[in-house]
């Protein structure tokens, strides 16, 4: 993932929010990469630029190549399903769903898995994890870290090369804060590059390279 | 997203407790709507089509020189001129029905052939003395608010049942005053096409003409030496019977035009129908309007609700057609499960009103259709507007 000059403005009735500005950054297989800074300085912004769900911005941005900042809702969300897994702090797992539905969920509309793989799929994904008793539960009746693990096995449902992780040990205790960075380690060993904004200096600990923000801008 | 997919996801979502009360909700909205529409059709009814079920709505009474009555047959879609006399009923006591302490009583009318009764059982009349009753015959009084004769559904008795039971009646003729005579009941009639009450029975003419009064009424006149003598009121005037209900109008300014004072029979009250109609049509209006307010209101409160939802779905790779195809048929859903539910509810009710609550109705053959193609268009409206609300507000969402 390329970014050049990245500016985020928000704009309200009574001024302007310069929420990301001249934001240069390369992001590359195999690595984790932490995002930090104190509240506003833009690092959910970028996530989201980089994530394909904010769609306005100026700069450019290219995922392996292609410039994605001039892409239609149909084109980003085919990357968004493709290359790019979430997981976000509030995990948002379907209550209504199974643990392992719940991983299924991405692969609904992912034509290149059949439908008679994908419960297998979700099933390993979530043995993977470390969870395989639970996959039958609900929702409701995983702890915090089970549910934040759940979510990294909806996240990987697409075999994404890119996870990109919003707060991820946000509401969970030091244990569960360890098993959840550990289990994005794991995955960079496996080629895919991790993106995690956190206040947490435990993330130090597992991370490759470590990007702060301050004021909208990469502070070096 | 195949649509498999998608109705998989929606039926695991659907159940939550903002989804239930929608239901309950539009249901009882939906079943009131149902309800407020029967009565807009059985107002519309009563103007276009029960006047046409009525069969004194064909009758014209004329009164002029009586040396003319017969010219009025010569004018079109006239079927008979006879005398007013045969308007009259016979009252029958009809003891031989009695059950449960009911009052009983059968009204005796005249038959003439325009009337054209469809024969369900046996067959019509041939001979004097010969009657056709209801094909769902309740041979008592009924006195609405009189407990002890309130109407009992299952008094009512089978066209099957009747055929062969005799009743007597008791002439009013002054040259058979007080005689007896016995009617034999030979076939039965669908009455559920008339307005007549389900105690009507029909005899011909030739029966008629032995029991009913050969006078309109009496009284006492005084000569001028105070002694009084009576007075017998003759009919002098006749009734027109016309072949259809939409040539009455023409037959009524024809016998005008002859020189003769024309009247209706049946005096349908149009204003007062009228008003009913547009009362009942501006609540179904406003019904409608609630309605389409609920569904928009709903869909736009559970768009925010989703949200979070929504940005999950979009984060796996939803894109926004697919997102919206989520929410639609999940209001297509919960606004087909509302109209299930409605349907059912109005169906219960509408047989509970129809067969124990509303006697007059029962009684009269009054007959409350249930509007089959109104309601059709009625669910189709509520799926317009709910397929049009989640559109609106998903447009509105996307600028």
């Amino acid at each position: 993932m390329n970014i050049e000059n990245i500016e985020k403005i928000y704009q309200t009735t009574k001024e302007k929010v310069v929420a990301l500005s001249e934001v240069t950054y390369e992001f590359k297989k195999g690595k984790f990469y932490a995002i930090m800074g104190h509240s506003g300085s833009g690092k959910s912004t970028l996530l989201s630029i980089l994530g394909c769900l904010e769609t306005n911005y100026t700069g450019s941005y290219k995922i392996e190549g292609k410039d994605v900042s001039k892409l239609n809702d149909e084109e980003l969300s085919k990357i968004r399903m493709k290359k790019i897994g979430f997981v976000f702090q509030d995990y948002f797992l379907d209550e209504h769903l199974k643990a392992y539905e719940n991983v299924m969920l991405p692969m609904l509309i992912n034509s290149e898995i059949k439908k008679e793989e994908r419960q297998e799929k979700a099933m390993n994904l979530i043995k993977k994890m470390g969870l395989e008793e639970r996959m039958n539960h609900y929702p409701k009746a995983l702890s915090g870290g089970e549910q934040q693990r759940i979510c990294l096995a909806r996240a990987l449902a697409n075999n994404p090369d890119y996870i990109l992780a919003d707060e991820p040990t946000g509401n969970l205790d030091e244990v569960n804060e360890e098993k959840v960075f550990t289990e994005l380690k794991k995955l960079c060993k496996e080629g895919k590059c991790v993106i995690a904004v956190s206040h947490s200096n435990e993330i130090k600990k597992y991370a490759d390279e470590i990007i702060t923000l301050k004021g909208g801008k990469i502070v070096k | 997203m195949s649509f498999k997919d998608l109705k998989w996801l929606v039926n695991r979502r659907i159940i939550n407790k903002k989804n239930i009360i929608f239901i309950i909700v539009f249901t009882i909205l939906i079943t009131i709507m149902f309800l407020c529409l029967t009565l807009v059709f059985y107002n519309i009814d009563t103007k276009y089509k029960f006047p046409k079920e009525d069969d004194n709505s064909r009758i014209l009474i004329a009164y002029g020189d009586s040396s003319r009555y017969e010219d009025l047959k010569n004018i079109n879609h006239v079927l008979e001129v006879e005398s007013t006399r045969y308007l009259n009923v016979i009252l029958a006591p009809a003891t031989e029905f009695k059950k449960d302490d009911m009052d009983t009583i059968i009204w005796v009318h005249t038959y003439f052939q325009d009337l054209n009764y469809k024969i369900k059982n046996g067959r019509n009349i041939e001979n004097q003395w010969e009657v056709i009753c209801p094909d769902s015959f309740y041979p008592y009084s009924s006195s609405i608010g009189n407990e002890t004769n309130k109407i009992k559904p299952s008094l009512f008795l089978k066209g099957t049942e009747i055929i062969g039971k005799t009743f007597k009646v008791t002439s009013k003729n002054e040259d058979h005053l007080n005689q007896e005579y016995t009617f034999t009941i030979v076939g039965t009639y669908d009455a559920k096409k008339t307005t007549n009450e389900v105690n009507s029975c029909y005899t011909s003419k030739e029966s008629m003409d032995y029991l009913l009064s050969k006078y309109k009424g009496y009284g006492t006149n005084t000569y001028s030496d105070g002694t009084t003598y009576e007075i017998r009121d003759e009919f002098d005037d006749v009734m027109v019977r016309v072949d259809k209900y939409e040539n009455v109008e023409e037959v009524a300014k024809a016998i005008d035009e002859k020189g003769f004072n024309v009247q209706r029979a049946l005096y349908v009250n149009e204003n007062q129908i009228d008003l009913s109609i547009s009362q009942t049509v501006l609540v179904f209006i406003i019904l409608i309007l609630i309605c389409v307010n609920i569904i928009y209101n709903f869909i736009l409160k559970k768009r925010k609700y989703n949200e979070n939802y929504n940005e999950l779905l979009k984060s796996c790779g939803y894109n926004k057609e697919e997102i919206y195809n989520i929410e639609l048929l999940e209001n297509l859903e919960l606004v087909t499960i509302s109209i299930i539910i409605s349907l059912i509810l109005y169906f219960i009710i509408y047989f509970i009103m129809t067969k124990f609550v509303l006697m007059y109705a029962l009684y009269n053959n009054l007959r409350i259709d249930i509007p089959y193609f109104g309601l059709l268009i009625n669910i189709i409206l509520i799926y317009n507007s709910a397929a049009v609300c989640s559109f609106s507000i998903s447009n509105k969402s996307k600028k």
